[in-house]
């Protein structure tokens, strides 16, 4: 396999900070087309400002991060957005004043290349079929779970190739997560990448290909689901409390 | 449109016919009162689609209604013949262009920072008209000379007659009330609520929320343009009142006294500001220290404005009328 060729998204060495504090220290990741991927860590080592540096909300000092060839690095949000990488933030931010259509239809918008099979409104509730029955629903008035889902439906409507997900189970029931983690490696069985970022280790083990593990702003382990499940030492040191 | 019903075609017919009938039931100072109501409420409308819309507290606003009223009243002036819907057209262009440029810099930022900057331009353009004497009068302000229109199929219509002013300016600003209804349908408008309820949220979904701002920006200050010519018609006269920080305080507290997120409420803020003035400054030179009562009061009790009572109005009707409904 040519990963060189099929690398979608690569972090080179970047370091962010906010004002004069050092966040990610000399972080590199790589992310192949159609790849799960999960970041996990425990909380405020830097997982949601790695999504944030890649998203443009955060511009590393240093460092690039290049997507499908072209470095995006210092461009802004809507730019980044615009090319192909969808996020959802933590906190399900969805608008609360507009209907589950509505929010939808916000975040239509053609795919960024020609991979043709986009998708639509029809092919979301096909895939989500409880979002079809809250259509006119406001979003303000929908559960945690609910609010997940049309976050992650409205992050589709922009036909992302990779999408970013900051910690989507957060919060939520464990029935509502197994159905999550269900509706994530079905999407990604549509050819979508996707960064899942998570605290929990479970969730991530069930999903993922592919695993790195964040300490201290620095990337402290990568490897396969398997190989984190089996290394005793990483889990002790990173992961439990 | 939608939410539209019978009832409200009804209303609308009923609200049209009694504004046309209006000349005839007033006398001509009201007339021009009301006049000078719908001209201040599209300048209200600017604020409130602004603040109530895309959450932009702009404390400058008169620099858009003055920008069109002295653009309007210098086209009549240096342009020999000029037509007299191009001035209000030129004018509300022009207020939209400053509107532009200014908003390029004001939206960059938020909150305190936003409306201060907000008052600086608007400052800036007030010293324009004050000091540049030779061309805005200064203080002495200038006279608006209006053309009289010339109809296409013969005739013309006398633009000093209060009584045609009066259905131009109505006629006028209906149609910038319905552009405003048919823009807030749009996908556009959706995006500048987006913007309004969380900046980061609608750029991650694709949005130039920077340029959406701008021009949402941009459309309020066409709206307050158009106002301000009109104004400039209707009195015939501009000077530095127009454009000073007061218009903007005065703009405010309308939109609040009617209802800063709601467009009626813009007509109706308008409206009782301009009749209370008028009514109260008759009986007592203290009538600011009354409007400012008024407005603690609104401020503290009313939030959402005088279009907030409506609602309840018609709640209390309805079971008016099932109380003697059954009485009966």
């Amino acid at each position: 396999m040519n990963s060189e060729t099929e690398c979608q998204l690569e972090l080179k060495s970047i370091n962010t900070y906010y004002g004069k504090s050092h966040i990610l220290y000399d972080v590199s990741m790589k992310v192949r087309k159609g790849e799960l991927v999960g970041l996990l860590g425990r909380n405020g080592v830097g997982k949601s400002t790695t999504l944030n540096s890649i998203m443009g909300v955060v511009t590393p000092q240093s460092g690039s991060i290049i997507f499908e060839g072209n470095n995006i690095c210092g461009l802004q949000p809507y730019q980044i957005a615009r090319r192909g990488i969808g996020i959802v933030p933590e906190e399900r931010r969805i608008f609360p004043t507009i209907t589950v259509r509505e929010n939808l239809l916000m975040g239509q918008k053609p795919a960024a290349g020609s991979q043709g099979n986009e998708w639509t409104i029809d092919k979301i509730y096909e895939y989500m079929p409880l979002l079809k029955k809250l259509d006119g629903n406001k979003g303000g008035y929908l559960s945690g779970g609910e609010k997940q889902m049309l976050s992650i439906a409205r992050s589709l409507m922009g036909n992302p190739s990779l999408l970013l997900l900051d910690e989507p189970m957060e919060g939520l029931a464990p029935v509502i997560v197994n159905e999550l983690c269900g509706m994530i490696k079905r999407i990604n069985e549509t050819g979508v990448s996707i960064i899942l970022v998570e605290g929990s280790m479970r969730s991530i083990l069930q999903v993922c290909q592919r695993v790195y593990v964040m300490a201290k702003g620095a990337i402290v382990f990568d490897g396969s689901a398997d190989e984190l499940e089996q290394n005793k030492d990483i889990q002790c040191t990173y992961l439990e409390v | 449109m939608m939410g539209l019903n019978i009832k409200h075609i009804v209303g609308f017919v009923i609200l049209c016919l009694a504004l046309i009938a209006l000349p005839w039931m007033v006398g001509e100072f009201e007339l021009r009162l009301i006049s000078q109501i719908a001209c201040f409420s599209l300048f209200v409308l600017s604020f409130t689609i602004l603040y109530g819309h895309a959450g932009l507290l702009s404390f400058g606003q008169a620099a858009y209604f003055g920008v069109g009223a002295y653009v309007c009243a210098l086209a009549f002036k240096y342009v020999a013949g000029m037509p007299f819907l191009a001035a209000i057209l030129l004018g509300a262009i022009a207020a939209g262009i400053a509107a532009w440029l200014i908003g390029m810099f004001c939206v960059k930022l938020t909150g305190a920072y936003f409306s201060l900057l907000t008052v600086a331009f608007s400052q800036f353009l007030f010293a324009i008209a004050f000091k540049w004497r030779s061309v805005t009068g200064g203080d002495d302000g200038l006279v608006v000379s209006k053309n009289p229109i010339t109809l296409p199929f013969g005739g013309s219509i006398d633009t000093m007659n209060t009584t045609s002013m009066y259905y131009l300016i109505l006629l006028i600003v209906v149609l910038c009330y319905l552009a405003c209804l048919w823009l807030t349908k749009t996908p556009f408008w959706n995006m500048v609520r987006c913007c309004k309820e969380n900046d980061e949220r609608a750029s991650f979904v694709g949005y130039n929320t920077y340029m959406t701002k701008v021009l949402a920006f941009t459309i309020a200050g066409f709206f307050g343009g158009v106002g301000g010519a009109l104004f400039a018609i209707n009195e015939s006269f501009v000077s530095t009142d127009v454009i000073d920080m007061n218009r903007s305080f005065v703009c405010l507290m309308m939109a609040f006294i009617g209802g800063a997120n709601s467009i009626i409420g813009s007509v109706i803020g308008a409206a009782i500001y301009t009749v209370l003035t008028d009514m109260i400054s008759k009986y007592t030179p203290y009538w600011e220290l009354i409007l400012g009562c008024l407005f603690i009061i609104i401020i503290l009790f009313f939030r959402d404005g005088f279009v907030s009572l409506l609602p309840k109005a018609r709640a209390l009707m309805s079971k008016w009328k099932t109380a003697t409904g059954k009485e009966n």
